[in-house]
């Protein structure tokens, strides 16, 4: 009798979860308002996306830029972190490598780099979200180099997005600075080596703005937090730098072309001086350093 | 017991985590794509995600400079039409408004340099009655897809 009651129990609470399931969460508001915390809207809330490393560094890398597996982080440092947050930083910053690596098709690194991030996704308990879109088929497609650009290009586009709508995105807002980090870091020390060391400059005053939406994330979601108070004090310093030398010029125009395309003209910002590109090289070593180090 | 408890608490961790992911991927569905998009790649701040009808959405994007973009904006059959805004975030000036254009759900455009915008998404479901404010809820999605501007000339 005892165990036909506890089978009841179960049958009963599976229904329940089920019927929940199916109802697409519409029940009455005060029970939704609690339990749907990622998935729900809330009229005020407003979201801040972060562009992917890939498309990142598809701007940044102009032409003729060279590269360099000196500019990435040294592989180990995952099998050295314990703290949550030193592995979603670190993950971070080989998000970024891993994609830099691809972006010049140099898929032995690549490799390597994918499978660091499969053991520190895993640690982090995302790596359940990813394992089925991306880590299973790269397990499958070791030795099918077609497959394996396949699974790099498609991860190195929606990883993000997998795992914001999975619910993660107080943890991707960690793995995203540490992405925006090191993408700064490729950036800047890759105009050397820049056909158009100019063009180049222009594309790490791009990362202004893609810098504002990682910083701006992370500090919606951590500012608070005693243990990224020295990370949360030196990004901020970046990110002022960035308002202070690149004051836009308010001369946005819309040109409507034809129906239904229109061209967004204007919005120049300020050129960075060798002064000021070097200022900015420290910051970002010292901040990397201390990243890679596992010094926050 | 022990194992009874387990179970039911996976049993209802599984029945959230259905809930919550309900919308994932919606924009990649076919209604959510824009026309002549062959030499256009998916933009990796496209989303998907569970709205309420009648209350605005709204979330900031990086676009860059030098890249031709197409959006495709959609909602579950019986909610459209859905307005769509793109907005300055440095002065929250409107760049666009589909309101202007008949609530199209369909729009390309050109960006000259990077910048950071706010895109606002209300689904208007103006012919649709709700039973009930959960009946309100449902799926949006705003798919993007961009390529770099093609060279002219000789």
């Amino acid at each position: 009798m005892k165990q036909f009651v506890n089978y009841f129990m179960v049958f009963a609470l599976l229904l329940s979860a089920m019927a929940y399931s199916c109802s697409g969460g519409k029940t009455n508001q005060s029970e939704t308002d609690t339990e749907l915390t990622e998935d729900t809207l809330a009229q005020d809330e407003m979201e801040i996306m972060l562009p992917t490393p890939s498309e990142v560094l598809s701007i940044v890398l102009t032409s003729g830029i060279m590269y360099s597996d000196g500019y990435m982080a040294p592989l180990g440092i995952e099998k050295k972190t314990v703290m949550v947050k030193h592995k979603a930083l670190v993950l971070g910053v080989y998000f970024a490598d891993f994609a830099y690596a691809n972006y010049y098709n140099q898929r032995s690194t690549s490799s390597e780099y994918f499978k660091a991030l499969q053991e520190l996704t895993r640690d982090l308990g995302i790596g359940a979200i990813l394992n089925d879109a991306y880590f299973k088929r790269f397990d499958a497609n070791l030795n099918n180099p077609d497959s394996l650009d396949a699974i790099f290009e498609d991860f190195s586009q929606n990883a993000y997005n997998t795992i914001i709508e999975s619910g993660n995105r107080e943890l991707l807002s960690m793995i995203g600075i540490g992405a925006a980090i090191e993408v700064l870091h490729i950036g800047i020390n890759s105009i050397e080596s820049a056909a158009n060391p100019d063009e180049a400059i222009v594309s790490v005053v791009d990362q202004s703005a893609v810098f504002d939406n990682y910083y701006n994330n992370f500090i919606a979601f951590n500012s608070v937090k005693p243990e990224f108070k020295s990370l949360t004090d030196d990004v901020t310093i970046i990110f002022k730098f960035f308002k202070e030398k690149l004051a836009k010029a308010n001369n946005e125009s819309v040109v409507t072309d034809s129906k239904q395309h229109f061209t967004i003209s204007g919005g120049d910002a300020a050129k960075l001086s060798k002064t000021d590109l070097a200022q900015l090289r420290s910051m970002v070593s010292d901040v990397r350093k201390k990243l890679i180090d596992l010094k926050y | 017991m022990f194992k009874q408890i387990i179970l039911s608490a996976l049993l209802v961790v599984a029945a959230f985590v259905t809930v919550n992911g309900q919308c994932t991927g919606f924009h990649t569905t076919r209604d959510c794509t824009p026309p002549e998009i062959e030499d256009f790649k998916r933009f990796g701040q496209s989303r998907s995600r569970l709205v309420e009808a009648k209350k605005t959405f709204t979330y900031q994007v990086v676009l860059f400079g030098g890249y031709d973009y197409k959006i495709g904006i959609c909602t579950e059959k019986g909610y459209y039409p859905v307005q769509f805004r793109i907005i300055n975030a440095d002065d929250n000036s409107v760049f666009y408004d589909n309101a202007n254009d008949d609530y199209v759900e369909t729009v390309g455009f050109t960006v000259e340099k990077t910048k950071n915008v706010l895109f606002e998404i209300t689904v208007l479901a103006s012919r649709k009655e709700f039973k009930d404010a959960t009946d309100s809820r449902v799926c949006a999605g705003v798919a993007i897809y961009w390529r770099k501007v093609p060279k002219t000339g000789f």
